[in-house]
């Protein structure tokens, strides 16, 4: 049985969630995705205790989970919950093909750009910082906001000696830009460069090869998802077919090529199945084609949801959008999930930084608390370049515009 | 392949997982390696890249818990199972030519 028609099933029998959603949509072939609404952040959110199948839930309260959570690009934040077993078979759909293409193994010295790194036991303003297993140097991006915050991280690559990076590209830009300007010394030991989180466009991409001398991919995933799609040494993003079933929404309805929104389902996730889930980015899918890589699964073209904001104040200092989604996934840590949606906008002339917050139904007697936890993380993650002002507002609801940025720029 | 060739490929596989903490191959005949040497799920999946590419086998996903992998003979038991499964296929198609 293929791996979709294996979780339909599992669902109709063993998730309450699913086995309400096929009675609510009269859903006559439980093994149709066809036949499945679409699932949206909103929804996750409001029903995620709902969502976990038979005997999880008593694995959720024994902490036996591995949660991942979203700090929500689109101003909804979202956790998702794994049985190991299958978070495993998630990312090993990726870390086959990064073996394959380009011979990357997780035992490879690797320093990572990340942004969701609250759960582990860090000194708040350390940039770097080294876990287990030994291989991996972490950099805290939130930490990223000046030239010399860059250059430590250019010591620390020449250090560490990674044999590859996985960053962001407008992280990677700046390195670059800091190497060139205070003539630092370019790191060698470089043999690949993972991209994530955003559009790799084709002149970071020329400069970066032109750089480092090192073959480069792009990486499309979620939080939600890990792996949706990978880039192949002919430059293709190849849906990673063993972890995800992709469709995109558009007036047609779902359609499994052409240009809408990226509807994914998980293959793997057996603890919180998330069929058909919309992650709210435009993409343009190109169903099965034959591929000089050999691969033949469908390929997504072009990307265009993920584009980031970021902020340049007075005294210098950059906020990016990474950096304020993780503010809100900090808050929820320690609130358990009290954010549900929030938006930032930044006054250029006044410098006042204004985060519009949503809290959970009936827990607005907590703004104070949330307010000021608010404004210590920012002291944290700042310093000496904390921004005078920052304004937390609490609001009803919070109306996007159609880009549904987290960052507006007035 | 015979057991003795895999549980020596493992040993190297495993030495170069778990050296750096102080183990050596002594240690791997005896020890758990969740327990004893404290494997964390990056451990885990670099484990089970470096087995699929040095024995060209996948391991199944239902296969894929830590607790399944907890000793060298656990894993020796299940690549000789996916080596044998990987034969038979071959074997059977080879036959279907013919």
């Amino acid at each position: 049985m293929l791996k979709l028609e294996h979780i339909l099933k599992y669902i109709s029998e063993n998730n309450e969630f699913y086995k309400n959603v096929i009675k609510k949509y009269e859903i006559s072939n439980s093994m149709d995705i066809l036949q499945y609404p679409m699932l949206t952040r909103k929804q996750l959110q409001e029903h995620r205790y709902n969502m976990f199948s038979e005997g999880y839930k008593t694995k959720y309260f024994y902490q036996q989970l591995k949660r991942q959570s979203s700090s929500g690009s689109s101003g909804v934040p979202v956790n998702v919950y794994w049985d190991y077993k299958d978070w495993y078979a998630s990312n090993l759909s990726l870390w086959r093909k990064r073996y394959q293409w380009y011979q990357i193994l997780p035992s490879d010295n690797l320093i990572k750009f990340e942004l969701n790194i609250f759960d582990d036991k860090v000194n708040g303003s350390d940039i770097y910082f080294i876990q287990n297993p030994e291989n991996i140097l972490t950099i805290n991006v939130s930490l990223l906001c000046s030239d010399e915050a860059y250059l430590k991280v250019v010591e620390a690559i020449n250090q560490f000696k990674p044999v590859w990076l996985y960053v962001q590209p407008f992280v990677l830009n700046k390195l670059i830009n800091i190497i060139e300007k205070y003539n630092v010394k370019k790191p060698e030991s470089l043999k690949h460069i993972e991209f994530v989180g955003e559009i790799l466009s084709s002149d970071l991409r020329r400069r970066t090869v032109d750089f480092f001398g090192v073959t480069i991919s792009n990486l499309y995933g979620s939080e939600e998802m890990n792996g949706i799609a990978y880039e192949c040494p002919c430059h293709n993003m190849h849906i990673l077919e063993d972890n995800v079933y992709a469709e995109v929404l558009n007036k047609n309805g779902f359609e499994i090529s052409g240009r809408g929104e990226a509807v994914i389902s998980n293959l793997n996730n057996y603890c919180m199945p998330l069929i058909r889930y919309n992650l709210e980015d435009q993409i343009i899918l190109n169903e099965h084609q034959t591929c000089a890589c050999g691969c033949s699964s469908a390929i997504i073209d072009v990307i265009i949801g993920r584009s980031r904001e970021s902020v340049l104040t007075d005294k210098g200092v950059e906020i990016n959008s990474f950096m304020l989604a993780e503010v809100i996934s900090e808050v929820n840590n320690q609130f358990n999930d009290i954010i549900r949606e929030y938006r930032y906008t930044f006054f250029k002339a006044k410098q006042i930084l204004l985060c519009e917050i949503r809290l959970e139904y009936g827990k607005s007697h907590w703004f104070c608390n949330v307010k000021r936890c608010i404004n210590n993380i920012f002291i944290i993650k700042l310093g000496n370049n904390y921004i005078t002002e920052i304004e937390v507002k609490l609001v009803d609801a919070i109306y996007k515009n159609k880009k549904r940025k987290i960052l507006n720029i007035v | 392949m015979e057991i003795t060739s895999v549980k020596l490929e493992l040993m190297v596989i495993l030495m170069r997982l778990f050296s750096c903490k102080g183990f050596n191959e002594s240690h791997f005949e005896y020890m758990n390696l969740i327990e004893d040497m404290g494997m964390d799920s990056i451990n885990f999946i670099t484990l089970i890249v470096e087995i699929e590419k040095r024995f060209n086998i996948i391991i199944p996903d239902d296969t894929l818990l830590m607790e399944n992998f907890k000793s060298i003979n656990d894993i020796i038991l299940i690549v000789e199972q996916q080596i044998n499964c990987k034969s038979k296929i071959e074997e059977r198609k080879i036959n279907a030519k013919t």
